[in-house]
């Protein structure tokens, strides 16, 4: 039976060759989660105090907020992980099997796609008013909104600044795309899209803008700094590409399933402040009803409520994980052309492993 | 957007006596404009008019009769082409220094990366003020709170903007020059609040909250100019009293209870002589010229100043 299509062509290729056959690795042996990080766990292991120095300010309301989500591995890192890994397996190839070492421009963009990511998160729960992160309280919600933001600005400056001490003026240029993603992004979710058949590709896109985007463009930027040619430099892309969607769409799905206490943040958050994911978006086709509640973004009273009930009761879960899935695959594919290597096989498996997480 | 924007009634806005600024400090801006051939704003609100950020409009209009502060910046913007909008119609200092300074340095016309840089600082400014304008809230107060989101996404909007052209100026030692005026921004507002003007934490917030963006983008300037690095240095020195004589200026003109204001005119005199010394090296020209001009007035506005402080509070 024919999938959801995925919105983007080019992977709805891959996705149909590599979804209706085995995957070529599978008879690798697989790597577990922990084997996976093992690769880079000197690295990431600095990754934290490395950020703290580079934060470092004199100003002791700034250092703390800064140093709140970079003072313990509370976070998955998982983006410094994936960028970490992606150098490995592109250095590999690119000396044809000599070396893999990470270079301190390549290790420096992995700080930079943390760092990123924080700043980022301190803004949305700014703009989301949430009173949780992680498991503990947000920056908002302990110094203020104004002072929040201003962190978050101050970390994005300290981001900038460290990126362009690369001196790779195209590396600057595909990270600071990132910048912009992520903000109209947020921008895209913050309008609706009228037409139910352009819906979804309304979410995907957005999706990619807040998701996919820095995933995309750290793989990029670490392949473009082992001097990868222009294919190995699109191969490394689509690989962040397809794994930040199945990551994001992954989310979405645990959203409507998992407790506070499990995810470390509020859950069903997404309806509770109008937002239709996927699962909403496929429940909608077998029941009409949620058209007009997602049109007013659940704001009337009960429709959180009668939104969930719908969603759980349609085949809405299943076929976000399955769409996860299909991208899964679809970015342990776009890694085909690069030189076998342990790192390879653990993007591979890393893509597989996010599927099976439940926070 | 327009539209929304100018339905707006909000009476006219006086910020102390800045209002009756000397016609001196007009002329010299826009005698100014006319030497690096720009009669319009630097930076427009032609970000915000996109369709990308259409929704920003949308939600605005939503604040209309709250009285959040991003309302009244996004009207000083639209009615006097300035987010401050105390200083005259139409003009941006900080944008207006780079392209004077570009071409004081230069016999060659202004660069396109220069004109670039311009606009990216004007940017940086107006996002960090947008920013600055975020209120905290005690209570969940509906509308101010949807004014904050509004306000954390526009400066979000035109800081990405700001990094994006930054970026495209390929030009890596520009970028951290700027990348570390973006974050003395943020820093300065984590600083003490109330301090003795002229007071050495003064001085150092005042550079982190108006000079470094000077300075670094009169560098960056220089930079991309590719011009000697002794002429990066002198526009940087320049930047810094620029910033402070403006300070000292913007003080005298909006307040004069307990406040030595002789002394102030004095240190205003001071670090406009010093701005000038800065740029000696500069050849002669019409934007040398300019750039006195400006910094010159800055000295005339801030004595206008001092003797109003002088007069009976009734006259």
């Amino acid at each position: 039976m024919f999938r959801r299509a995925l919105w983007n062509p080019a992977s709805r290729f891959l996705c149909r060759r590599y979804a209706t056959q085995t995957s070529p690795w599978s008879n690798v042996s697989a790597l577990s989660l922990s084997h996976i990080r093992q690769l880079v766990a000197e690295d990431l292991g600095r990754l934290h105090q490395d950020i703290r120095q580079l934060l470092g300010t004199s100003l002791p309301e700034l250092r703390d907020i800064s140093h709140l989500y970079f003072s313990a591995t509370t976070g998955k890192a998982l983006r410094p992980m994936l960028t970490l890994l992606m150098s490995r397996a592109v250095n590999w190839h690119a000396s044809n099997g000599q070396h893999s070492g990470v270079s301190p421009s390549q290790r420096t963009i992995a700080l930079i796609s943390e760092l990123m990511h924080t700043a980022s998160l301190v803004h949305d729960d700014v703009i989301d008013g949430s009173p949780l992160r992680r498991g503990a309280v947000t920056v908002c919600r302990r110094w203020g909104a104004r002072k929040a933001v201003l962190a978050g600005d101050y970390m994005l400056g300290v981001c900038s600044w460290a990126l362009a001490s690369i001196g790779d003026a195209a590396v600057v240029k595909c990270m600071a795309q990132v910048l912009e993603d992520l903000v109209t992004g947020e921008l895209m979710q913050l309008g609706s899209q009228e037409h139910p058949q352009r819906r979804f590709d309304h979410y995907m896109a957005k999706t990619y803008r807040k998701t996919g985007s820095l995933m995309a463009n750290s793989c990029r930027a670490v392949a473009m700094l082992a001097n990868s040619t222009p294919n190995t430099v699109e191969s490394a892309f689509q690989y962040g590409r397809h794994v930040g969607l199945a990551f994001q769409l992954v989310d979405d799905a645990l959203d409507f399933v998992g407790d506070e206490v499990q995810l470390g943040k509020p859950a069903s958050a997404d309806v509770r402040s109008g937002l239709a994911t996927a699962p909403v978006l496929f429940a909608c086709e077998r029941y009409p009803q949620l058209d007009a509640m997602i049109m007013r973004r659940f704001s009337s009273e009960g429709d959180s409520e009668e939104a969930l009930r719908l969603v759980q009761k349609s085949d809405g879960i299943a076929r976000t994980r399955q769409l996860a899935e299909e991208h899964a695959t679809a970015a342990a594919g776009s890694l085909g052309t690069l030189k076998e290597s342990v790192e390879r096989r653990a993007l591979q498996c890393l893509a597989q492993e996010l599927l099976l997480r439940d926070r | 957007m327009l539209s929304v924007l100018k339905r707006l009634s909000y009476p006219p806005l006086l910020v102390g006596g800045a209002r009756c600024f000397s016609r001196d400090l007009k002329q010299s801006m826009l005698d100014a404009e006319k030497v690096v051939g720009y009669s319009t704003s630097i930076f427009s609100l032609r970000y915000l008019l996109s369709d990308e950020v259409a929704n920003i409009a949308l939600h605005l209009k939503k604040l209309v009769g709250t009285r959040h502060p991003l309302l009244i910046r996004a009207r000083k913007m639209l009615t006097e082409g300035s987010p401050s909008g105390s200083l005259g119609d139409n003009w941006q200092l900080r944008g207006l220094l780079i392209l004077l300074v570009s071409k004081a340095a230069s016999t060659k016309a202004i660069l396109g990366t220069q004109r670039s840089l311009a606009e990216v600082t004007e940017l940086i400014h107006f996002a960090s003020l947008v920013h600055q304008d975020i209120v905290d809230l005690e209570n969940a107060d509906e509308a101010l709170s949807s004014g904050n989101k509004l306000s954390v996404l526009t400066g979000d909007y035109l800081l990405a903007k700001a990094s994006v052209g930054l970026a495209n100026l390929g030009n890596t030692k520009v970028v951290q020059l700027m990348s570390k005026a973006i974050q003395h921004i943020a820093e300065a507002q984590f600083s003490q609040r109330e301090l003795a003007i002229l007071d050495s934490n003064w001085y150092n917030r005042s550079f982190h909250e108006m000079g470094s963006l000077i300075s670094n983008s009169l560098s960056s300037a220089i930079c991309l100019g590719n011009h000697d690095a002794k002429y990066e240095a002198a526009v940087f020195e320049f930047g810094r009293h620029v910033a402070f004589a403006y300070s000292i200026m913007m003080s005298l003109a909006t307040s004069h209870d307990g406040v030595d204001v002789e002394k102030l005119h004095e240190a205003c005199r001071q670090h406009v002589g010093q701005a000038k010394d800065a740029i000696g090296i500069f050849p002669p020209s019409d934007a040398k010229d300019a750039l006195h001009h400006i910094v010159d007035s800055f000295v005339k506005q801030s004595s206008i100043s001092a003797l109003t402080a002088s007069l009976p509070r009734d006259s």
